[in-house]
């Protein structure tokens, strides 16, 4: 059963107000989402202690963050926290900013080089930080956070202001960050390719208040059974897909298939753009906008607009894949 | 006569220096980093020897500091000395007159580090000293030395407010600019050159170097 963070909180200020109830299972990715000045990043900010005009409590798993009574600082909460910037200390290098919180927390040396290795910053570490590019100060931000071994990581939008390159440059790395180390995140964006990829559950806010949980995404597990000149290729399946993953890739991955990602018919599809088609089967219909569809040897709940007749349960369906955000799984 | 005047310029130049160093580098950190609505009344406050004639500033330290003062007698039971007319006095006026010439640019290099890297060194587990130890002196180092250096300077040259409070007592209370002043007076204007000249070469030397390290900055 994983850990609960569970927080009541409200904040008022000049034109804003945050008022926010929620229990987050602390396993996999949280993503928080909404439009701009929704309260996205404050949320954030208050669950982190650095908004001292917060009321109402917080806790993480057993432990009291927050309430009338207590307010547990920030550098004492064990939350690692990704900004929108780097926020390098310009003065140390790459070694001492990774240095810097598992001294505090007493974390070992062998965490620092395993996540040195897992975010390949050995050739960065001499550096000092005004010679970094953007990717790479991000990528050293965040080593510099999982070094410190939080008990949960907030990600702010880590991938802003990165152009598309250096956008999947970086990626890999929060993968392997959230996933590969286990560590759960709250992560705030609205991209759609990061929450796509990364998010594990979905949840939106207005104007710093609730509003619902949005859809999980849809995903497909595949894995690489060769490479060739345009990339891997990856069995979904029976179904056989070519996506531009370098040859290091990892062998086995989850697609995320977004709701325009994928089109589900009654008969063949006929030649065109798609990554692959699959044949599928419909099953239950929930009635909550869904409808289940056992797909490569599993049951996913896929987005059905409204309006459209839905198959009997138990058809045969063939569901075409256009799109997807590709994750390694190890 | 001449070195016993330079010699208790620079003495009292390097103690109200040190001294100032000292207190001003919480009052300019609290001044960069506070939302405070007193902020404005404390910035004019340390400010207000700017503008101020020395005299001014000088008068009122004297009767403060008059043996007929709490202060003033309160100093005298404890030392057996009068805190006007005495070293000691002079530090006291230096420390006030020179407050701006300490704070401002330590101030200015802590605003300057901003809130954005003490909110990253509190999510990594330093707390406020720590992380005002371990990032915001090293960041604003450039700042406290020209704080330093300013200092010194402002107060070598000091000449209204040591006057007022100290009055011109050879050895005891004739810093460079009141021996200069006599100079002029019994009409040595050998001395008065002699002590003019190292004056204004101190000072060139004093201002470029802070140029050099603010140059320094804006690059690094």
């Amino acid at each position: 059963m994983a850990e609960v963070l569970s927080f009541d909180l409200s904040l008022r200020r000049d034109g804003f107000a945050l008022s926010l109830t929620e229990r987050i299972p602390l396993d996999g990715v949280t993503a928080v989402t909404g439009p701009s000045g929704a309260g996205k990043t404050t949320l954030l900010r208050c669950l982190a202690g650095l908004e001292r005009g917060a009321s109402g409590s917080v806790r993480l798993g057993d432990d009291v963050l927050q309430d009338e009574t207590r307010f547990v600082p920030p550098h004492a909460r064990g939350v690692g926290y990704v900004f929108q910037e780097a926020r390098l200390f310009p003065h140390m290098s790459v070694a001492r900013n990774l240095a810097y919180g598992a001294r505090r927390r007493g974390v070992a040396q062998e965490r620092i080089e395993e996540i040195v290795r897992l975010l390949d910053l050995a050739p960065l570490l001499d550096r000092r930080p005004g010679g970094l590019s953007g990717g790479e100060s991000r990528r050293v931000a965040l080593g510099r956070v999982l070094a410190s071994q939080p008990r949960v990581l907030f990600l702010d939008e880590p991938m802003t202001g990165l152009d598309s390159a250096r956008k999947a440059e970086i990626m890999p790395h929060i993968v392997r960050a959230t996933h590969g180390l286990g560590l759960p995140a709250l992560l705030v964006s609205h991209a759609e390719d990061e929450i796509q990829t990364l998010a594990d559950r979905v949840l939106k806010i207005e104007e710093g208040g609730h509003a619902g949980w949005g859809r999980v995404p849809v995903r497909l597990p595949a894995r690489v059974v060769e490479h060739c000149d345009h990339g891997a290729v990856l069995v979904v399946g029976e179904a056989r897909l070519i996506l531009p993953l370098p040859a290091s890739a990892e062998r086995n991955w989850a697609l995320a298939v977004p709701p325009d990602g994928a089109l589900v018919s009654t008969g063949p599809p006929g030649p065109g753009n798609a990554l692959a088609s699959l044949q599928a089967r419909v099953g239950a219909v929930p009635g909550d906008g869904t409808v289940a569809l056992e797909v490569a040897g599993h049951t996913v709940a896929w987005p059905w607009p409204e309006g459209r007749i839905v198959p009997p349960p138990g058809s045969d369906v063939w569901f075409t894949i256009l799109k997807v955000y590709p994750r390694p799984t190890g | 006569m001449l070195l016993d005047a330079v010699w208790l310029s620079v003495r009292l130049s390097a103690v109200t220096t040190a001294i100032l160093l000292v207190i001003g580098l919480p009052l300019a950190w609290w001044l960069a980093t506070t939302c405070s609505r007193f902020k404005p009344a404390v910035e004019a406050l340390t400010a207000l020897p700017l503008v101020l004639p020395p005299t001014v500033l000088g008068f009122y330290l004297l009767v403060l500091m008059s043996p007929d003062t709490p202060l003033g007698a309160a100093w005298v039971r404890l030392t057996g000395d009068t805190l006007t007319f005495s070293f000691a006095g002079l530090v006291v006026a230096s420390i006030l007159y020179s407050l701006p010439f300490a704070v401002q640019p330590m101030q200015t290099a802590f605003s300057g580090v901003g809130t954005g890297l003490m909110e990253a060194a509190a999510m990594l587990g330093a707390d406020r000293l720590d992380a005002f130890r371990t990032i915001a002196l090293p960041l604003a180092r450039r700042g406290m030395l020209t704080a330093g250096v300013l200092t010194f300077a402002h107060t070598l040259g000091e000449f209204g407010v040591v006057l007022m409070v100290g009055g011109n007592i050879p050895g005891r209370t004739r810093v460079i600019s009141i021996e200069i002043f006599t100079a002029v007076e019994t009409l040595d204007y050998r001395t008065a050159h002699v002590l003019s000249a190292g004056l204004l070469v101190v000072s060139f030397i004093v201002l470029t170097f802070v140029y050099v390290l603010n140059r320094g900055r804006a690059r690094g």
